[in-house]
């Protein structure tokens, strides 16, 4: 019997180094921000021959999930024009602002953005180039043609070591389909 | 209460010269039924000193080698069986005969040392140990389990593998690892157990609703991973097992020491290691990106022996380092076509060993503390407390953009799980007719996730209490169960900025009725009802957003309520000189089934478009059988057949359950050798593998159809070579001879890439002593 009692006296040692060990209260969670998060892809169409801006946006403050895009424009140009284009992107999560784009442009030679036209008479061509000479994509110049509907996709892909031009190659981080109206 | 003991020593262990340092007998032996002398297959034998443990063969063979001259014990321990202990005298290599009699069954089964936890239930129970397992060694838990008919695994490549018992997997198998519950981040599909296969030398399979011992949530089964009792005599002995692995080039080292004091007794230990690495798989015609993969363990364990006490400390240290193929870490839906279209994968690697970025990386801790009180009129009390510690990061494919952010070299999504659990039990000592365990079980555990909010921090406490009583009479032995488990647990987690911590509670009980019958010769018959239930997890509530890698937005679902499992499950065994059969079925009702459910539209992100699965429940029945049939064509030649199915519709929208394992048959010719020299009990076995097309799957809820059926061929040769009194086992065995490529509807990678190629894999197992 005195090793039963032996037993139960170290059942209940256990028993309350437990209730101490175990009621320890978890910490309560800091918010998560998410780094590098891309909330906003903006695109500014600037009119060579006008000077004049069109801009347009995809803006979705809480990432991917949760609640809606709060921003998806649509993008409208002129006919017959040519347009300097510069493309953003931003983390409007935190304040102030994030801007990726520096990021992507540091990391250059293992990124490309693709434009990506069905429909619309508009033409995309290169305006910038990374350390090897392979096209970026933030910087473009755009030409319209006729008037008319249809829709650019513009596509991040993250090509880290294996760049090559091609638009299946890598991960994607962005990609966004603007309706756009030639008008 | 006293048994009939009776034995035969066939060729006596005459006197001859003693030569006291020779340890070069063997000694070989039968385990028969005392009424009819029929051979009792699978009977564990137990030879003292040295502990070493072996089981018998269908025929009721075992074998020892290597034994010094001397005094020795043989405990002999089967299912419906009294357990017997005998004293051999061995001067010379010899062959004895033990004949058991029928006789209550306890419930703990083979206490050889303490508490290896044995396993005798009215339940069909199947193990893998001894020389199967062995010819498994360097696979990873889930792999070599599929040794057991009606399991399969849920695959993310070859190094990430969970065991699927009769469809059911996650959440509804309940690993034991060394007796304690193992809690890691078992939810994920694509979260392997945190398990090295070499801390064990016996892995036991309970199919079906087991619940009423183990705890509530094991609805489909229960895994017991259990290492092998320590040495019970003074001295030091030990092994190294070595692997190598032509597909990946692949190598696995496994060490084990033990040693008992001579001026302490009751006190031993062992210290056991193991490593592994392997590179990138290569299938027939190309190698997958990424998928080589690390993994290290340690395990050691003190324990204090004496009279009726027993104290065990037991620590182990798992962790596991895995590339994630390049090709599967997928951005949004366009990419996922992008993959599908192509015949191979669109990102190609030659071989390395280099683990890149998407990876996991793994920890898991666990350390334990036993107390083991065994009394004759008392009978036997355990109690076990355990915490264990789980740390997975998981590596995006995308390094931060920002370099000084990148050279911290945080992880996308980091876990950290927590677990105490407390463990007791008293377990009757056992009367004639009659025997029983009450039992209960505690836990606390607490979770934090870091980096992204997929699952929230939560706090949970449960516990259960448990009564199970066995009744045996000549033919039948019958058990009757029931259980009642309490679940509490608190989420923390943000809404917007707001804090939000919703508590839960879950309870239910659990019950469970078996019958066995045994007709005394060859035939054993198995009839199990269990009732079990799950309650959600929190994955399943409160999962919220982008799961990484695998392009998907997953929510939870706060209303999901306890599934219940009701359980119908028969079986069939039968041994004799020509035959073996293990044969079963089964019907699985479960009521509130959670599931993932696709839900249509693709929601709109930056990154694209993105499928959206929510949790459900529905009804569900699932059924099927698993038949196993061998057939001595002569005394040495064996032909073996296979065959499972499982059937799983979801009763309220009546259609297929998703990701369920094919119907698979198989066959096997095997031939066992005649002694040659010092190679001994040599084997060669061929075996043709079929898996066929799912065709019981849902086109919409599945990106891709599942893919055609296929069939491997297999073969191995094994044997044990004896120089200098040592018994060097080894094995060659190779996996799709054929080179076949193939994909497999239970591999995630399946959408991507072929299955892995031709494998010749060698094995040597040398023990020292």
């Amino acid at each position: 019997m005195k090793s039963i009692s032996r037993f139960l006296a170290i059942c209940s040692l256990i028993g309350i180094a437990m209730t101490y060990t175990g009621c320890k209260e978890p910490e309560v969670p800091e918010v998560i921000n998410e780094e590098e998060l891309i909330t906003t892809l903006m695109l500014t169409f600037e009119n060579e021959l006008t000077g004049d801006i069109d801009t347009v946006a995809f803006r979705d403050l809480d990432g991917a999930g949760g609640n809606a895009p709060t921003e998806f424009d649509t993008l409208r140009l002129t006919p017959g024009a040519t347009f300097h284009v510069h493309a953003y992107l931003l983390n409007e999560s935190v304040s102030p602002a994030d801007d990726i784009t520096l990021e992507v442009e540091d990391e250059a030679v293992d990124h490309q953005m693709f434009y990506t036209v069905e429909g619309a008479d508009i033409t995309f061509t290169y305006d910038d180039t990374d350390a090897n000479g392979a096209p970026i994509g933030l910087h473009m110049m755009a030409e319209t043609g006729v008037a008319g509907n249809g829709s650019v996709t513009v596509t991040l892909k993250h090509q880290p070591g294996i760049k090559d031009g091609n638009i299946t190659t890598g991960e994607t981080d962005v990609e966004v389909t603007f309706v756009t109206e030639i008008e | 209460m006293r048994f009939i003991l009776v034995t035969w020593l066939c060729a006596l262990l005459c006197a001859g010269h003693a030569q006291t340092h020779d340890c070069s007998f063997s000694l070989q032996g039968r385990v028969v039924d005392v009424h009819d002398e029929s051979p009792v297959s699978f009977a564990t034998v137990v030879l003292s000193p040295g502990n070493l443990i072996t089981s018998c063969d269908e025929k009721g063979k075992f074998r020892f080698d290597i034994l010094c001259a001397g005094l020795y014990t043989i405990q002999t321990v089967s299912i419906g069986f009294t357990s017997r202990l005998d004293t051999v005298d061995i001067q010379q290599s010899g062959f004895i005969e033990i004949a058991l009699e029928h006789g209550l069954i306890e419930l703990n089964g083979v206490q050889v040392h303490g508490h290896n936890e044995g396993v005798v239930t009215t339940q069909k129970v199947n193990t893998i140990d001894g020389r199967l397992l062995e010819r498994q060694s360097g696979k990873s838990l889930g792999a070599l389990l599929k040794e057991v008919n009606g399991i399969t695994t849920l695959q993310t490549g070859n190094s990430i593998a969970k065991p699927v018992i009769h469809g059911l997997h996650s959440n509804r198998i309940l690993i034991l690892n060394n007796g304690v519950r193992q809690e890691g981040q078992q939810w994920g599909n694509e979260h392997g157990p945190e398990i090295d296969p070499f801390v064990a030398n016996t892995f036991t399979v309970i199919k079906g609703a087991s619940s009423v011992q183990y705890g509530s949530d094991a609805i489909g089964g229960v895994i017991l991973v259990n290492p092998a009792a320590l040495r019970d005599s003074v001295g030091t002995s030990g092994q190294l097992q070595l692997v190598g692995m032509s597909n990946t080039y692949g190598g696995a080292a496994a060490a084990l020491v033990e040693h008992r004091f001579a001026k302490i007794t009751p006190l031993a230990f062992r210290i056991q290691g193991s490593a592994q690495r392997e590179g990138n798989i290569h299938t027939p015609n190309y190698y997958l990106a990424n998928t080589a993969h690390g993994v290290y363990g340690i395990s050691s364990t003190i324990e204090y022996h004496k009279k009726d006490l027993m104290l065990e400390v037991y620590y182990s240290l798992y962790h596991a380092d895995v590339g994630i193929f390049s090709g599967s870490h997928i951005g949004n839906l366009t990419d996922l076509e992008n993959a599908f279209a192509s015949d191979t994968p669109l990102i190609q690697q030659d071989f390395t060993y280099t683990i890149g970025r998407p990876r996991q990386s793994i920890t898991h801790h666990l350390v334990k503390g036993v107390l083991d009180y065994h009394n004759e009129q008392l009978g036997t009390m355990l109690l076990t407390v355990a915490y264990q510690n789980d740390f997975r990061s998981e590596y995006d494919a995308h390094a931060p953009l920002n370099d000084s952010l990148a050279a911290l070299h945080l992880p996308s999504l980091y876990f950290e799980i927590g677990s105490l659990t407390i463990d007791g039990s008293w377990e009757q000592h056992p009367t004639k007719y009659r025997t029983g365990k009450i039992g209960f079980n505690l836990m606390n555990q607490q979770n934090v996730t870091r980096y992204a909010t997929f699952i929230p921090n939560f706090k949970n406490y449960s516990g259960g209490i448990f009564a199970v009583q066995q009744f045996s009479f000549t033919h039948w032995l019958l058990e009757a169960g029931m259980r009642y488990d309490y679940k509490w647990m608190q989420i923390y987690r943000y809404v917007g900025n707001e804090l939000d911590t919703p508590e839960r509670t879950f309870s239910h009980v659990s019950a469970q009725l078996g019958a066995r019958y045994f007709d005394g010769k060859h035939s054993i018959i198995h009839l199990q009802a269990g009732s079990a239930w799950r309650a959600p997890a929190v994955s399943e509530l409160y999962s919220f957003g982008l799961h990484h890698g695998a392009a998907s937005l997953e929510y939870g679902n706060e209303l999901l309520e306890i599934e219940r499992s009701n359980q119908l499950m028969a079986s069939f065994e039968h041994d004799s000189e020509k035959w073996f059969v293990d044969a079963g079925i089964y019907v699985n009702y479960i009521r509130d089934f959670i599931y993932q459910q696709p839900t249509l539209p693709a929601e709109l992100t930056i990154r694209g478009a993105f499928p959206v699965f929510h949790y459900q429940q529905d009804d569900a029945l699932l059924h099927g059988g698993d038949v196993t049939i061998k057939y001595m064509l002569t005394t040495q030649l064996a032909a073996t057949a296979k065959a499972s199915t499982v059937r799983a519709r979801n009763l309220e929208t009546d259609t297929w359950i998703v990701m369920m394992p094919a119907d698979r048959i198989s066959g096997e010719l095997s031939y066992s050798g005649k002694d040659l020299g010092s190679l001994h009990n040599w084997k060669v076995r061929t075996e043709v593998a079929h898996v066929f097309e799912q065709k019981r799957a849902e086109a919409l809820e599945d990106y891709v159809a599942p893919p055609k059926g296929y069939t491997l061929l297999g073969a191995s040769i094994e044997g044990d070579l004896l120089i200098h009194a040592s018994t060097i086992g080894w094995s060659v065995e190779i996996e799709n001879a054929l080179n076949t490529a193939y994909r497999d509807y239970l591999n995630r990678f399946r959408y991507f890439a072929d299955d892995m190629g031709r494998n010749i894999t060698l094995r040597i197992k040398i023990p020292f002593n």
